[in-house]
């Protein structure tokens, strides 16, 4: 530990900021050597003279300012959070009204449609009994059904069922008139 | 009530007001004082104090204590003053990294004069007004209040031995400055 080191760590001395055994050494080394003794007084002199440098007061208004502003600032993030919650509220109600309204517009238009034709809806198909189409379809698979048809296509004309009737009269009456002659 | 920092931090953070009085009460004098001797103007110091601490509160919804709370705090008070002394000297060629001693202008004058009191006073604001920034704020964080070098080197963002080195020729400097004193002048 020669005079440069001791006097390069004077300041780290005097702040304390040196280990034990350097401290030690230090205080030592400046209680013999005249020279690094003069100059750790004058460093520490004028660091003491920074004592008179004393604190002063703020003014008491500075803590009603901070305390203001930090209200304001505590309200301004109040808004923060509660103006983008506000703005999903408005729209979600936007499209709820809006929903409501094209709903309701609908309805009344389908009702105008429906008041003077029938119109087959889907409800009215969903309700159609499976077994009738079922029956349907293997009436397609049966001969006799085809035959019935053909038969059908090819009478031109069926009498009414008086007309028949009146006919079965006619020629009972005939037959009579014939045995009494 | 004897709330640590950090639990006062947290509190705030749930929006105890009450907490950051405290928080305020607890720090604001040495805030001011601080950006006071530093930029050695009071109105500039208040003005430092308040964006000072409207940051702490701000801050305290993502407050995470890594460090001591004080060196948090201080590393923004190092920020706002910098940033503050830089907006004065906009245009002048001297930077904040810049850590030049000037040179002794009137060393001491005559080395055993007696001085009163307050033109010591004076001499001594007048030394450290001349120190380089980062000098200047080392010595003020370690002379009044009592930092140790490793949280000054947290604040200041540098080495220990970085914050050693400026703090031996900040007190160099004002021992040049005030010359040889006699005891009985302070
Ligand atoms: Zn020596």
């Amino acid at each position: 530990m020669n005079c440069q080191w001791i006097q390069d760590n004077l300041s780290a001395y005097m702040d304390k900021e040196l280990s034990e055994a350097k401290i030690s050494a230090i205080r030592e080394h400046v209680r013999n050597c005249t020279g690094c003794r003069t100059e750790y007084e004058r460093m520490s002199q004028a660091w003491n003279v920074l004592n008179l440098w004393a604190e002063i007061e703020p003014r008491p208004d500075l803590r009603k300012k901070i305390l203001h502003a930090v209200q304001e600032e505590k309200s301004s993030q109040w808004l923060q959070i509660m103006l983008p919650a506000a703005a999903v509220l408005l729209m979600a109600m936007s499209i709820y009204i809006y929903v409501g309204y094209f709903h309701a517009r609908n309805d009344q238009d389908m009702a105008g449609q429906t008041e003077g034709t029938a119109v087959v809806t889907e409800h009215d198909l969903q309700n159609v009994n499976e077994d009738e189409i079922i029956t349907h379809l293997e009436l397609l698979r049966d001969k006799d059904f085809y035959d019935t048809l053909d038969t059908l296509e090819k009478i031109d004309y069926l009498p009414l069922v008086e007309e028949v009737m009146q006919n079965i009269e006619e020629e009972q009456r005939s037959s009579l008139e014939c045995s009494l002659v | 009530m004897d709330d640590t920092d950090i639990a006062l931090m947290a509190r705030i953070k749930e929006g105890d007001l009450e907490a950051y009085e405290q928080l305020l009460d607890r720090h604001q004098r040495p805030v001011f004082n601080t950006a006071y001797k530093f930029l050695n103007d009071e109105a500039d110091a208040e003005d430092i104090t308040q964006e000072v601490f409207i940051r702490v509160y701000k801050a305290a919804a993502t407050y995470k204590p890594q460090a001591k709370f004080t060196t948090w705090l201080y590393t923004i008070v190092k920020n706002l003053c910098f940033n503050a002394i830089r907006k004065k000297q906009s245009g002048r060629l001297l930077s904040i990294e810049d850590e030049t001693v000037p040179e002794m202008v009137s060393p001491g004058d005559d080395p055993s004069e007696m001085l009163s009191r307050e033109q010591l006073k004076r001499r001594v604001i007048r030394a450290v007004n001349n120190l380089p920034h980062n000098l200047r704020l080392a010595i003020i964080l370690q002379k009044f209040h009592g930092f140790s070098y490793e949280e000054i080197a947290q604040m200041l963002g540098c080495s220990q031995n970085a914050v050693k080195l400026r703090v031996h020729r900040a007190k160099q400097y004002l021992a040049e400055a005030l010359g040889t004193l006699k005891e009985e002048t302070y």
